[in-house]
């Protein structure tokens, strides 16, 4: 520790105990420190981004003075002497009076048109075309029971009134009030149904006030700023609510209220982040995931050992042209061998298993052959005739003397698996198809994504919750770094 | 078995010991424990990879189209002639350019229009030849730099080493996404929080052609996570004693980095480049995500890497016969430089088991 | 000794070549008792949506439940890497069965994959009931005299407007009538009601154009074709001659009075967002219309849906409603309609199969409750009503005349309709439509003509062949 800081502070090693040098130890450790922090900062700063934004609702983000840190807009609740309507399409069924009747009429559907016909008789099946009345009823050949109504839309604003229905208080429409005093009543949740007609009369004093959520600004008036509820914008005025005295409205002519700062109080929003779990069904997907990397992982570290000690330490003929087509292998862009692989993998019966994208692994790859072979080749050939002296073969050495000196790269090369098959997802994409039982996160993530493109609060949250793990893992192995090190005897 | 078995003298070895075991000599036994080795990459080589790619250097002589009508049909070379195919034109300053019918322009030197039957093709080699030089240099350093200063044991360093590769574990849909909420001309965070405080009015980062190279590269040194984490385990198998020694002498830091740290760690500065070069040269998953919602290879096709060109020829156009011609020119190119970069490094990669 | 080391790395091998192996001789014993399985494969177009995918497999479910022979499947996939699964999958000779829902766009571009449902069609036309389409909703599928599908629904467009912001901006609202105004109107207005972030309208003092905050007019989810058909261009620009050759007539004046249209709004009068704003307006919602930033907009059926989420996640608290699209300058009006339907693949095996499937799929109620979930209006007109009363529920105010009025100003040709060499040709007019979103600097009549040149060219090369 102390010699290697002093690699950095430039001074003798080994002097403890000299007051000096510890000084410079310390502001050399302390200043490194705070450039680490600064340079940590700077570079995360997307990634304070990433965190900021998955606790945010779509209402902040949607918001363009949407600020920083995750925050609401704070809101007054108002009740309004004004009264509630309801505003709706009535989808009024269709008669024709005939003869003094009010006949049904229903849609018959004809060489791709819909055409309104009244009945006249059921059981003949008479009906009257309504657009040719004089014609006269005529009969059809038709299944009136598969017929539809015909509506015409009227589009109705109705009051609203609390009503007393069989001791139950409902909210409804007031569509009409008749002579004899009952009146006819729409349900608005409700606005399929018939209407019914109560026997009951309107009571204003059961008229609905309207009520709302008024956002709050910082207002300034005559010189000084106070905190006011939004009623009504124009294009030069505002009407505002003051909480301290809703009574009275506050008229202010000569303002823009898009210039004005909303209140905003501190709102996390972690129910994202729960979203994005049940939206991706993260825990299938996360085992599947976990499986296939850590599996494939082991592979790949295995089979990259054994590989790279064949090319470093035996001297095969044209050696160097099989390591050359090995590094070709990950010269050529996947998008034009995606096809016939996936031949490959359908002939032996692999498409829809994870098996494509854990065993190939285990058959070694360029990436983790080529940074094994560079480590293997660092390390001293008196090593390994040392071993031999004492009579280990090829498969002891590798396993007393190569192992334990690569190991910080074989850690390094588990991780970089790990790394690429737990993000990797045109691999899985196109081999496990449609099978979902087996899906990884990836490809999970993938199409959240691509349903929530624009919904950067969810998108941000569940690309945290797929870093998590690999995140962990690098944490982990960074010991195993350390610990080899210390095992093999380079003290640092 | 005898002891004296030296790698870099295969033929003594061999003499000495042919009389010992005469049915296995130790060459020979040394060349099967190789191929012994070698094995799981053999098997798996031939298994699943060789195959499609022998299928994928066929296609590229074949005219073939998915879900075409057209017959499929072997047409040699063809496709790698309308690749390279030029026609340059002398014409002075607004007088009208006429090329060969169904070429098109690609670019001009002085009065000298160059136009291409696939103008796109050399379009892309401009763009990933331009982000290579510019992108692979930077990152490298920058992830050298982020070893180093993680490598020296202050307080937490093990917090700010997953800091570093943090990024790297970040999906790169989710990337992308980052990056074009981020580098938003008008309201992202770079702009805004970081250069309007300055008085400096942000480019528009994403749009503009002249920034295209620039911001992947920005974006390249985001995710050097990898790179940064290979260094470290290089540099952890520096024998501290060697800088013991050098200090003894006097050298300082500078010194002790350019004569010891350098050549102890030269196998994964190569490795690092070599990978990086194959990496940079297929570049596609960033700036396919940042442009695809809008036009694949952005403004002025500043964006349109090589590999976009061979995936929008496959699956954009269904010419899977001339992608894959594409994709093997890409190759030979790749493995040229690698293989010039093999032969330098004779000169500058120090390996403690003898170079090869 | 030497013989056992020549024997391990031998059996090592064999060991290892049998490991990769070992699954293959496993599978390949399957009987042949089991149901034909038919693969809906979903994500070309919508359909991938949470929401859409329980309503699509409970579908499945009531036909597996009631059949034994034929096994349903819908798969799903996400759609920017659709096309990719499916080209590898066709190409490598493992298609799925019937690909949907599909819009006109990808019928065309891979228009070779598709089988011919014609005689299909006409041995089961009772079962089918013609009678109950419009007679024009089945020529969107023939290509080259081959019955390609039924169609399963229509995405009519309108214009959709923000009342409060109209409201708030003193604005009168737009009229509920066809053919009573233009886009000149749309301009006049969308100009009235551009604000930037402190309130300032356009055209007023200080008005700060870097920092806009409502646009007037921003016609999202687009592409050139789409856009420019609003503006009634002959033959959609694809004028095709009685001797069989092809002429691209994009440079035409209704299509060139489209472009500098929108090259104007987006940079000269700044009253639409250019792609840098497009990304700030869309930040944190479903869809820019919910966002509050956007007074006026052209969009379909589909979009009723994303309403529907913006307005129960609380993040759209404005009034809204549907108007008439604009006349053209020609006169004519153009309600740009998007459709999509269930196409069968041409290499999977069993085609009759699918076939039932197929019809089951387009069936009345079958096609109400997709056409409920993906936002389509029926293609049969039986159900139409039964559509209607649903969204009136949500959007009790929502103007049905404007929705049905659309039907009368379908764009036909379709903007998505044929083009030879389509795939490449669409790509040259969407680099022309990026350019002119993104430069503020283009000479739209110059770069019109050259691209007018160069889809020609593609479609010479294509008709050559």
């Amino acid at each position: 520790m102390n010699r290697l800081m002093s690699l950095f502070t430039n001074n003798p090693a080994g002097r403890r105990g000299y007051l000096k040098y510890d000084a410079y130890k310390y502001i050399g450790t302390g200043m490194l420190f705070m450039f680490l922090v600064l340079l940590a900062t700077v570079y995360l700063s997307p990634l304070l981004y990433m965190g900021s934004t998955a606790l945010k609702s779509e209402v902040q983000l949607s918001d363009p003075d949407d600020p920083i840190i995750p925050q609401g807009a704070k809101t007054y609740h108002y009740v309004s002497p004004d009264h509630e309507s309801f505003k709706y399409t009535y989808r009024r069924p269709v008669t024709l009076e005939y003869n003094g009747e009010e006949m049904p009429v229903y849609e018959v559907i004809a060489q791709g048109q819909i055409l309104n016909y009244a009945l006249v008789d059921a059981e003949t099946a008479l009906f009257i075309d309504t657009g040719n009345i004089e014609a006269g009823p005529v009969e059809l050949d038709i299944d009136i029971s598969s017929l539809k109504r015909a509506i015409e839309r009227e589009r109705l604003e109705v009051p609203l009134y609390d009503v007393d229905v069989n001791g139950e208080t409902k909210r409804l429409g007031l569509i009409e009030k008749y002579e004899d005093g009952s009146t006819l009543w729409m349900d608005p949740e409700n606005i399929n149904v018939e209407p019914v007609r109560l026997p009951i009369e309107a009571n204003p004093d059961n008229l609905v006030r309207t009520e709302s959520d008024l956002r709050l600004y910082h207002v300034p008036i005559d010189g000084e700023t106070k905190v006011l509820a939004l009623l009504e914008s124009k294009r030069n005025s505002a009407t505002f609510v003051d909480p301290d005295n809703p009574e009275e409205l506050i008229k202010l002519d000569d303002i823009r209220v898009r210039g004005l700062d909303s209140v905003w109080e501190l709102e996390f929003h972690p129910e994202n982040f729960k979203d994005a779990i049940d939206q991706i069904e993260y825990f299938r997907l996360f085992r599947n995931t976990l499986i296939m990397s850590v599996i494939g992982g082991f592979g790949a570290m295995i089979s990259a050992t054994l590989v790279a000690y064949g090319f470093t330490r035996f001297n095969i003929p044209y050696g160097n042209i099989l390591f050359l087509i090995l590094l070709a292998t990950i010269m050529l862009p996947p998008q034009v061998t995606q096809i016939p692989t996936y031949i490959v993998f359908r002939e032996i019966g692999w498409i829809g298993t994870l098996l494509p994208l854990i065993v190939p692994h285990f058959f070694a790859n360029a990436y983790n052959v080529f940074l094994l072979r560079q480590y293997m080749m660092g390390i001293p050939l008196e090593l390994d005739d040392a071993a031999r002296v004492d009579g280990a073969n090829p498969l002891q050495i590798l396993w007393h003397v190569i192992i334990p000196e690569a190991r910080p790269a074989m850690v390094a090369a588990y991780l970089f698996h790990f790394l690429f098959a737990w993000n990797d997802f045109q691999q899985p994409l196109i081999y496990i198809g449609g099978n979902e039982d087996n899906q990884v996160l990836a490809v999970g993530l993938q199409r959240f994504t691509q349903i929530y493109s624009s919904q950067q609060h969810l998108m941000m949250a569940a690309g945290i919750l797929t870093m998590l793990v690999p995140l962990a893992v690098f944490f982990l192995a960074q010991r195993i770094f350390m610990q080899g090190v210390v095992i093999t005897g380079v003290e640092k | 078995m005898t002891t004296e078995i030296d790698t870099t003298s295969d033929i003594q070895a061999d003499l000495r010991t042919e009389i010992a075991e005469p049915r296995l000599t130790p060459r020979r036994a040394q060349i099967l424990w190789g191929y012994l080795f070698l094995a799981p990459w053999i098997v798996g080589f031939l298994v699943f990879i060789a195959g499609p790619m022998l299928a994928s250097l066929y296609l590229s002589m074949t005219n073939y189209s998915i879900g075409s009508d057209r017959p499929t049909e072997f047409i040699g070379l063809d496709n790698y002639k309308r690749m390279f195919a030029l026609d340059i034109q002398k014409g002075d300053e607004g007088e009208e350019i006429v090329f060969k019918p169904g070429y098109q322009e690609w670019t001009s030197v002085g009065d000298y229009h160059i136009g291409a039957e696939d103008h796109r093709f050399w379009q892309s080699v401009e763009v990933t030849l331009k982000y290579a030089v510019v992108a692979l240099p930077l990152s490298l350093a920058l992830a050298l730099f982020l070893a180093i200063l993680t490598n020296i044991r202050v307080p937490g360093v093990t917090v700010f080493r997953t800091l570093f590769y943090l990024p790297t574990v970040i999906p790169a849909v989710v990337s992308a996404s980052v990056f074009l909420q981020f580098l938003r001309q008008q309201d992202g965070w770079l702009n805004n929080y970081a250069l309007e405080p300055f008085g400096i009015t942000g480019p528009d980062w994403l749009q503009n052609p002249e920034f295209a190279i620039p911001t992947l590269t920005l974006i390249a040194t985001w995710g050097i996570g990898t790179t940064m984490l290979m260094f470290l385990a290089g540099l952890q198998n520096v024998p501290t004693e060697l800088y013991e020694a050098a200090r003894v002498d006097g050298a300082n830091f500078f010194s002790r980095f350019w004569h010891i740290t350098v050549p102890m760690i030269s196998p994964v500065i190569l490795y690092n480049l070599v990978i990086g070069l194959i990496g940079t040269f297929q570049y596609f998953t960033i700036a396919y995500a940042l442009t695809a919602d809008v036009q694949m290879g952005g403004r002025d096709l500043s964006m349109y890497f090589y590999n976009m060109h061979v995936y929008r020829e496959a699956y954009v156009f269904f010419e899977m016969g001339y992608a894959s011609a594409l994709a093997w020119i890409l190759l030979i190119i790749i493995l040229i430089v690698t293989v010039a970069v093999f032969r330098t490094s004779t000169r500058w990669v120090y390996y403690a088991a003898g170079g090869r | 000794m030497s013989k056992v080391k020549v024997l391990v790395p031998v059996l090592v091998m064999v060991a290892l070549v049998a490991l990769a192996l070992a699954p293959m001789t496993g599978d390949s014993a399957v009987e042949a008792q089991e149901p034909v399985t038919v693969t809906i494969f979903v994500g070309v177009g919508t359909g991938y949506q949470p929401y859409q995918q329980d309503a699509q497999n409970a579908l499945a479910d009531e036909w597996n439940a009631t059949h034994d022979d034929i096994k349903v499947v819908f798969e799903y996939h996400d759609n920017t890497t659709a096309r990719d699964e499916l080209l590898t999958r066709v190409a490598a000779g493992d298609p799925p069965a019937i690909v949907g829902p599909a819009g006109v766009r990808t019928v065309y571009e891979i228009s070779n994959m598709w089988a011919d449902i014609g005689a299909l069609m006409e041995a089961d036309v009772a079962e089918i009931n013609m009678d109950d389409f419009d007679a024009a909703s089945f020529d969107m599928y023939e290509l080259g005299g081959r019955q390609i599908a039924i169609p399963l629904g229509v995405y009519p467009s309108f214009v959709y407007v923000n009342e409060t912001i109209f409201e708030d901006g003193e604005v009168e609202l737009p009229p509920v009538e066809y053919g009573e105004w233009t886009w000149d109107d749309l301009k006049e207005k969308a100009m009235a009601l551009t604000q930037d972030v402190n309130g300032v309208y356009l055209g007023e003092e200080g008005f700060d154009a870097a920092n806009i905050e409502v646009y007037g007019y921003f016609p999202f989810w687009t592409n050139f074709r789409a856009s420019t058909i609003l503006f009634s261009p002959e033959d959609a620009g694809v004028q095709i001659n009685d001797d069989g050759s092809v002429t691209a007539t994009f440079n035409q004046e209704a299509i060139l009075t489209a472009s500098k249209f929108y090259h104007d709004g987006i940079w000269k009068d700044t009253y639409m967002p250019n792609i840098d704003a497009e990304g700030a307006i869309g930040e944190g919602v479903s869809n820019p219309f919910v966002s509050g930033r956007v007074a006026m907009g052209v969009s379909h059926t589909w979009l009723f849906g994303g309403m529907k989420d913006g307005v129960e996640s609380g993040a759209f608290t404005d009034s809204w409603n549907v108007y008439p699209s604009p006349t053209a300058l020609n006169g004519i009006t153009t309600a740009r309609v998007h459709a999509d339907t269930f196409a069968i693949m041409d290499g999977f095996e069993n085609q009759d199969a699918a076939w039932q499937v197929l019809k089951w799929l387009t069936s009345q109620d079958v096609s109400l409750e997709l056409c409920k979930t993906y936002g389509c209006m029926p293609a049969r007109l039986s159900v139409r009503g039964d559509w209607e009363a649903e969204w009136l529920e949500i959007f009790p105010e929502l103007d049905l005349d404007v929705v049905y009025g659309a039907l009368e100003y379908l764009d036909a040709p379709n903007h998505e309709g044929y083009m030879p060499n389509y795939a490449r040709a669409w790509d040259a007019l969407e680099l022309f439509w990026n350019n002119l979103r993104t430069d503020p600097d283009m000479d739209v009549e110059a770069s019109l003509n050259e691209v007018n040149a160069e889809v020609q060219a593609l479609f010479d090369e294509a008709l050559a062949e």
